[in-house]
This record gives C-alpha cells, structure tokens and sequence, in this order.
C-alpha cells in the first residue's frame, strides 16, 4: 500500500511534464494539421531559460523563471507560426511537417550556439526541496507540486477550451476549418494564438523539469519527456486534450509501475503500449475514426 | 538521356545510360582529386546511395521518414558488430546481412506503424530512430559513445582497402550497382505501383494495387538501401558510434532528396552531391551541422518546396506577377505534394 502511493506519485509526477507538453503539440494538431516536431527545442529551450533567469533558491523567483520560460518560448512560437508555417499552410501537410523539422534542427542549433553543449543543472526551490510520508510512503515535496501544478494546467486548459469565446472557436476551427471560416472566425488568428499557448505550455514543461534532470541538447528528443510525448498524442488519439491527459499520466504511472517491478523493462513500456495501440486502436483512445483512415488494411 | 531513349529504349530500360554514367564519373574523379577532397567524394558516394534510398519512400511511394538515419545506423552497426565478432567474413556479406537486417525491421516496423495516417507514421518513423540511438547506451555489446573502430580491417572478399583509391573504387561500384538495382525496380510494375500509391492511394487500391503491401515493400527496401550506405560510410571513416543515428542525419537526407527535387530519377543523386561538399565546403563556417541543416531545409521548404526542378515554374509565376496578369486559380488541392496522408483523401472520398 505504502509502496502503492509512493508509485502512483512518482507516475503521475512523470506524467504531468509530458502531458503539458502534448497538450500544446496535439492543439496544434487540432487547428493547424501540423506536427510540431519544434516542440522539441520548444521545451529545452524552456529549461536552458530557467538555467540562465533563475535566481536565488526562493520559490517566488523558480516561479518567476517559469513565466519568463513559458513567455519566451511562447515569442519564439509566435513568431515561427507567422514566419515558417503560414507560408506553409497552403502547400499541404507533408511540407509543414519537414518545416516543423527544419524549424526543429535549427532552433536547436541555435539553443546550443547560445547556450552551448555543456549540461546544466538548476537546484530544488528551497521549499520543495525535500520529502515527507503520507501513509509511511516518502514523497517527494517536488513531486506533490508537480501534480498539482498538473492539475492547475488540465483545469486552466480545460476552461479555456470550454468556457471561453476563445475555447469556441479554437474548437470551431479544429472541428472544420473551412465551415469556422465561413462563419466569420478568423482562422489565421486562432491558429496563431494556438500556436502561441501550445509554445508557452512547452516552455513552462521544459521549466518544470529544469531541476529534476540535467540539461543538455539531449532534452529536446529526450527518452523521459519528448518521445513519451509524441506517444501520449498518438496514444491519446491526435487532436484530443483530455485523451492526452489521460495516456500521459496513465503512461507515467505504467512506466513508474514497471520501474519498480521488473526495472528491466523500464524506459520501453511507453513503445510497447504505443504497438499494441497501433494493433488494436490505431485512432488512439479519444480519436476519431474519420481521422485513422489507414488505406486498405 | 531523352536522346538515348529515343534511339534504344531497351538500353534505357535496362538502366545502361545510369551505368554508363557510374563508370564516367568513377574514372574521372580519381583523374581530378586526390587526398582528402576523393574521400569528400567518396562519402558523396555513399550519400548518393542514402539519398536514392530515401526518395524509393519519401519520392516515390509517398511516404515521410523523420528517421531514415535508424536503417543507415542499422547498416553502420551491422557492420561493426560482423567486424567484431565474425572478422573473417568478407565486406560484401557483410553489407548484404546488414541490408537484410535493415529491411526485417523496416517491415517489420512499416506493418505497425502503416495503421495510422501520415501524422502519427511522422512521430513513429521520428521514435524508431530515437529508441537505437538509445539503445546504444543502454546495451553494453554497443559500446555506447565510445563506439567500434578499425573497421579498416574489413577484407572486401579477401583483402582489405589500403587506399583511398581502393576505398572510392569499391565504394562508387556497390552504389552503382544499387543504384542500377533501383533503376531496375523503377522501371518495374512494383514501381509503377509505388508511384500510383504515392499519387492517389484511393485511386490504386481501387485499381486492385494492394496499398498496404507496396508500402511496406518500399519502406523495407528504401532501409536495406539506406543501410548498405550506412556501412559504406562507416567502412570509410573507420569507425561506428551513436552519432551515425543522429537525427541530424535523417533531416540531412531529406535535405538531399529536396535540394535535388524527386520528380526525377536522378533528383536526389544529384542533391547529395551538392549536400556533401557544400558542407565540407562550409564546415568551417558551421560547426554545428543542427543549424546548417535546419536552416537549409526551412530555406528549401519555404522557397522551393519541389526542389531544383521546380525552379524554373517559380521564375516563370514571379515574372507573371510582376507583368500584372492574373495569378493561375491555386487551391490547396493543386498546390499539394501527393502524399498519402490519411485526412485528404478520406474527406474527398467522402
């Protein structure tokens, strides 16, 4: 029981970065039909701003960074939404997605030209820094903060999307971009300030995890939050929220399960439950079937 | 080559003009170079060879990899590994089971990872490269960083390369032959078929191609090709480490394929040619290849998304602006690159 709990946090606090990260790529999805492989570099980029603005241990000034983080990478997101993918959105999706690479390959050039290839480490706030029991399991302080920051983001996103004039059109949009335009949505610039949220939120996961792991160029395709990521879209079926919701943390909890009972296979739970997806229900779980129309099974 | 054509058709067919041209450029680059720009060339080689293989998926069949480079680091280690613990085979096996290898898994691959549409095949291609890199550190028979080396040693049926004469020699006829290989199943009805595919998988399954099963071919014989280039490469630079399964390699190729244009046969030869030795050229200047590569193909992407080849139609739309005449009607349908995206077609269909 004990060890259950110590798990199920330990999971659910794996889960959370990923899940912020693929909610802000599978938005994207929804509304532009663009596979944003940028994202990448989006939430190292997060991580090497916290890296650079954060100063002092005091949690007001870790929050702080997180905002600039998130605000910063959302500028960059902005402006490669005007710059690479407007451009591209005519030309058809095979050609946005060699943008999003390109655009990936080359923001992380340039993040290791500014920031260069050194691993960086940034330290605990000093008010998370530590452990306590819930029902004699430890827990970590960062942890708990996590989950709950997890929490904080599912609800904010899930009242934008549901309760805001914004929330209205973006799912307009997504839902059938030509009948929004019709009546009178403005699509280019939902797509934009989609674009822009999806960049914050993986700017602020590349800051959430800035003290639990180093950071390296290797964050940006990174076996613990980037692939579980591009899984937990196709796992939760591309272009919904909530399914990302849902396989991020099931993920997490599944990939923290079999750490502690067969250590062997941790790190590839993620791939086999992605193929026994792909075999059973490649729409993933909260897809549409219109959208898995793989040709002549 | 339209000349040829015309007078033999046969000898077009059996890819004689290609071999032709093989043999010309395999005497003459040793009449020209020497030292370190005929090793520059023989690397070009070898990508001449990566860059064909990926335009058999990307160009021809339709399909986007983002993780090309996990079938040439398949090939590299293949290689690698023979070398280490069988070091008596001959190269050419050697190439040949790592080939094998590639295209095993490739398939094997390809029959998960077909039952999405083209988002979800993006991610997975993108994943698949990932998980090897990765695997190198995690299992120890793959030396992790540090990675195989003499690979030198390789006796190609009985006797090693001791030149860097020999190493183009032997490098420029298994390209050729590959290529000529391709060219063969180019001409073929499995690569009319994959072009039918690439054009309107709706349309082919209705023609009674079976979609599924030619995609899966390509994509496995495009990484046993991609893998015979990676162990060239890696018999020419002597050693094998993870940095042979970096994504950079897989956006490098798909730079060629672009820079060169698919529409032709000879598109991607041609871009990786130009690829390798504007990078060698300007290595200097670039140290880190992520830049260099990014910014290339967003360049590409952007300005030309169909290459060299589509060059002279934009000269000729720019030049029509400017006269003040009316643009041709370009919806999103006809400015669209045939793919086999799953959303398009489906909602035309229905």
């Amino acid at each position: 029981m004990n060890d259950l709990i110590a798990v199920l946090v330990a999971g659910v606090a794996q889960g959370v970065p990923v899940f912020v990260v693929a909610s802000g790529l599978t938005l994207i999805y929804g509304v532009l039909h663009v596979l944003n492989f940028a994202h990448g570099s989006f939430f190292l980029i997060g991580a090497l701003i916290v890296t650079t603005t954060l100063q002092g241990p005091s949690l007001g000034a870790f929050l702080g960074s997180i905002l600039l983080a998130g605000v910063g990478v959302m500028a960059i997101g902005v402006l490669s939404e005007v710059l690479v993918f407007r451009p591209l959105y005519k030309a058809g999706s095979t050609v946005s997605f060699l943008g999003a690479f390109a655009l990936f390959l080359a923001l992380l050039g340039l993040a290791t030209l500014v920031w260069g290839t050194n691993p960086r480490t940034v330290a605990y706030p000093s008010a998370l820094d530590g452990s306590f029991s819930i029902g004699g399991a430890r827990v970590g302080q960062y942890d708990l903060a996590l989950v709950a920051v997890g929490v904080v983001i599912a609800a904010g996103l899930w009242l934008l999307l549901t309760k805001t004039s914004l929330g209205t059109r973006v799912r307009a949009v997504s839902h059938d971009r030509t009948m929004a335009l019709a009546l009178g949505i403005r699509a280019g610039q939902v797509s934009t300030i989609v674009f822009g949220i999806g960049a914050f939120l993986a700017g602020v996961a590349g800051a959430l995890i800035a003290p639990v792991s180093s950071i390296d160029e290797g964050l940006a395709l990174s076996s613990d939050y980037m692939l579980p990521a591009f899984i937990a879209i196709i796992v939760g079926g591309l272009g919904s929220v909530p399914g990302a919701l849902i396989a991020a943390i099931a993920l997490g909890i599944l990939e923290s399960l079999s750490f502690r009972i067969a250590p062997s296979l941790s790190g590839f739970s993620y791939y086999l439950v992605v193929a026994a997806f792909l075999m059973f229900r490649p729409q993933g779980l909260l897809g549409s079937a219109a959208r898995s129309t793989a040709m002549a099974r | 080559m339209n000349l040829i054509a015309r007078y033999s058709p046969t000898a077009t067919k059996l890819g004689l003009p290609l071999v032709a041209g093989f043999a010309v450029v395999a005497v003459l680059v040793p009449v020209f170079y020497g030292g370190s720009p005929l090793f520059t060339w023989t690397t070009a080689a070898a990508w001449v060879l990566f860059a064909m293989a990926t335009s058999v998926m990307f160009g021809w069949t339709g399909l986007l990899s983002f993780g090309q480079a996990a079938f040439f680091g398949v090939g590299a280690y293949a290689m690698a590994l023979l070398n280490t613990h069988v070091p008596d085979m001959p190269g050419l096996v050697m190439l040949a089971v790592g080939a094998g290898a590639a295209g095993l898994l490739a398939a094997l691959f390809a029959l998960f990872a077909l039952r999405t549409s083209g988002a979800e095949f993006a991610i997975l291609t993108l994943v698949l490269a990932q998980v090897l890199w990765l695997l190198t550190y995690r299992v120890p028979g793959l030396k992790g960083e540090d990675g195989f080396h003499g690979l030198f040693a390789i006796k190609i049926w009985n006797e090693p390369l001791t030149s860097d004469l020999e190493l183009w020699y032997y490098t420029i006829a298994v390209v050729g032959v590959c290529c000529w290989l391709l060219w063969l199943l180019y001409r073929s009805t499995a690569g009319m078929a994959m072009r039918a595919v690439r054009d309107d998988p709706w349309r082919a399954a209705a023609l009674g191609i079976n979609v599924r099963r030619v995609q899966v071919g390509a994509f496995g014989v495009s990484a046993a090709f991609s893998a015979v280039a990676g162990a060239l490469v890696a018999q020419g630079q002597g050693v094998v480490g993870p940095s042979t399964l970096a994504f950079s390699i897989s956006g490098e190729v798909l730079v060629a394929c672009l820079i060169g244009g698919m529409s032709r046969f000879a598109g991607p030869m041609l871009g990786a040619v130009v690829l390798i030795w504007v990078q060698t050229l300007l290595s200097n200047v670039f140290h880190d290849s992520n830049v260099f590569v990014g910014l290339l193909l967003l360049v590409i992407v952007i300005a030309l998304p169909k290459g060299l080849v589509s060059l002279p139609d934009k000269v000729r739309g720019v030049r029509r602006r400017w006269s003040g005449s009316p643009p041709p009607p370009s919806g999103p349908a006809s400015a669209e690159r045939p793919s086999s995206d799953g959303p398009i077609p489906a909602e035309s269909v229905r």
